[in-house]
C-alpha cells in the first residue's frame, strides 16, 4: 500500500472513522500477530496482543506522527505488551511452556526431507526460545519482519548500536546453543564451526 | 522494510529465517479478533488495557476488610491482630491501648468536698509543713509576761532556798551502803 494511502487512513482514523481503521488492521493484522506468535509461541497470547494493540493503536492515534510508517509504531506497542505477557508468564505459567509449544508447533507430515527440515527448525525454535526477550525480540523484527536496525531501534526505543549489539549476542547465543546440541546434523556443525 | 543493513549471510542467517518463517507460515489471525475490537471501540472501553487480574485488586481488600469486621465486630484493634495472625505477622496480645480524658468544669464545686471538722483543722494547722508561721503582733510583744512564784525555785544559798531545804531534809533519805570487793579493782 502507498504510503499517502497510509497516512490518509491515518488521517479519517484520527477523526474517528472506524472503517478507515478497520482499513489499518486488514494491512496490519497479519505482520503484527506473527510478529506476536513468534515472540510468545503462543496462539492465544498473540490474539490477545494483537487485539489490544489495536485498541491503544486507536486510543493513541493521535501520537503518530504524520506521514510517518505505521508499522514500526504498531510493532513498538506489540513488542511491548509481548515483553509484558513473557514477565507474566515467567512467573506464573514457567511449567506450561512446553504444553503450549506442543499445541503451538505445527505437526509435520510432509516427505523425509521436509521433516527432517522441519525438525531442524525445531532444534532453532528451542535455541531462540531459550534467549532473553530482548535478543529474541530483535532476532524476530530482524530475520521474520525484516525490519531495517533502524527501525528495530525505534521499535525496541533504544540506540541503533544496541540493536547491533543484541543481534550479535544473540547470534552467538545461538550458534553455541546449535552447536551443543547432539541433533544437529553433523554438516550444519562443521558450518557452524 | 527493505533497507536492510548488508549483514551476516553464512549459513545461521538462512537457518534462522527459514525457522521463523515455518514457525509463523500461513498463519492468520481469526476473523472473530476485529468484531471484538470494534466492540471495544464502540463502547469506548478497553478490557485488555485493564488486565482481568487487576480488576479483582480493588475487591479482595474490601471484601476481606469487610469480612473482618463481620467476624470481630468493628473492632480495630481484633481485626489487625487477626490479619497479621493470618499474614503470619508476630502479634502481641496486648490490650488496646485507652485513654481517657475527662474535663471536668471549673465552676462546678467538687460534690465529695466535705467541710473540716475542727479537729482536722487543728492538725492541719499544727503539723503540716505548709502551715505558715505566726507572725508576732503588737499584742503579743506588749502583754506583760506573768511567771507563776511557785514555778521559780529560790537559790540553794538564799534565805528561801535554805528554808526550802530544810522542809524537804526533814523526810530521811536512804543510803545505799557501799560494798567493798577483795583481790584489786572490781572489772565488770
Amino acid at each position: 500500500m502507498p504510503a499517502g494511502e497510509e497516512a490518509e487512513l491515518v488521517a479519517r482514523a484520527r477523526e474517528g472513522d472506524l472503517g478507515a481503521f478497520e482499513a489499518l488492521y486488514e494491512m496490519h493484522k497479519a505482520s503484527i500477530y506473527q510478529t506476536a506468535l513468534a515472540i510468545t509461541r503462543d496462539r492465544l497470547a498473540a490474539e490477545e496482543i494483537l487485539q489490544e494493540t489495536f485498541l491503544r493503536a486507536f486510543k493513541h492515534i493521535n501520537g503518530v506522527r504524520q506521514g510517518a510508517p505505521l508499522a514500526p509504531w504498531l510493532h513498538r506497542i506489540a513488542v511491548n505488551l509481548a515483553y509484558n505477557w513473557a514477565s507474566r508468564r515467567r512467573q506464573w505459567l514457567t511449567a506450561l511452556e512446553n504444553i503450549v509449544d506442543r499445541f503451538v508447533l505445527p505437526t509435520a507430515a510432509s516427505p523425509e526431507q521436509a521433516l527432517e527440515e522441519q525438525e531442524l527448525y525445531e532444534l532453532v525454535h528451542e535455541a531462540i526460545n531459550k534467549l532473553d526477550f530482548k535478543q529474541r525480540a530483535t532476532i524476530v523484527l530482524f530475520y521474520l519482519q525484516d525490519f531495517s536496525l533502524a527501525e528495530i531501534a525505534e521499535i525496541m526505543n533504544c540506540p541503533v548500536g544496541t540493536v547491533k549489539s543484541r543481534l550479535h549476542y544473540a547470534r552467538e547465543n545461538l550458534r553455541r546453543e546449535l552447536l551443543a546440541d547432539q541433533r544437529l546434523p553433523q554438516g550444519l556443525v562443521y558450518e557452524f564451526t | 522494510m527493505s533497507s536492510r543493513e548488508p549483514h551476516f549471510g553464512d549459513k545461521l542467517d538462512t537457518l534462522l529465517r527459514g525457522a521463523l518463517d515455518s514457525l509463523v507460515a500461513g498463519q492468520e489471525p481469526p476473523d472473530h479478533i476485529w468484531p471484538r475490537i470494534r466492540a471495544e471501540l464502540t463502547s469506548n472501553t478497553s478490557s485488555l488495557s485493564r488486565p482481568r487480574c487487576r480488576r479483582l485488586v480493588p475487591v479482595l481488600p474490601v471484601a476481606l476488610a469487610v469480612l473482618l469486621i463481620a467476624l470481630q465486630g468493628a473492632n480495630p484493634w481484633q481485626m489487625r491482630s487477626l490479619f497479621r495472625e493470618a499474614m503470619g505477622i508476630p502479634t502481641r496480645d496486648w490490650p488496646p491501648p485507652v485513654a481517657r480524658v475527662y474535663v471536668e468544669p471549673q465552676s462546678a464545686p467538687p460534690a465529695a468536698l466535705t467541710p473540716l471538722d475542727e479537729i482536722e483543722l487543728h492538725f492541719l494547722k499544727t503539723h503540716s509543713p505548709l502551715r505558715t508561721k505566726r507572725q508576732p503582733s503588737a499584742n503579743h510583744r506588749n502583754r506583760p509576761v506573768v511567771i507563776a512564784a511557785v514555778d521559780v525555785l529560790p537559790h540553794p544559798a538564799s534565805p528561801e532556798g535554805r528554808l526550802l531545804k530544810a522542809e524537804r531534809s526533814d523526810a530521811a533519805i536512804p543510803v545505799e551502803e557501799q560494798r567493798f570487793l577483795t583481790g584489786g579493782p572490781h572489772r565488770w
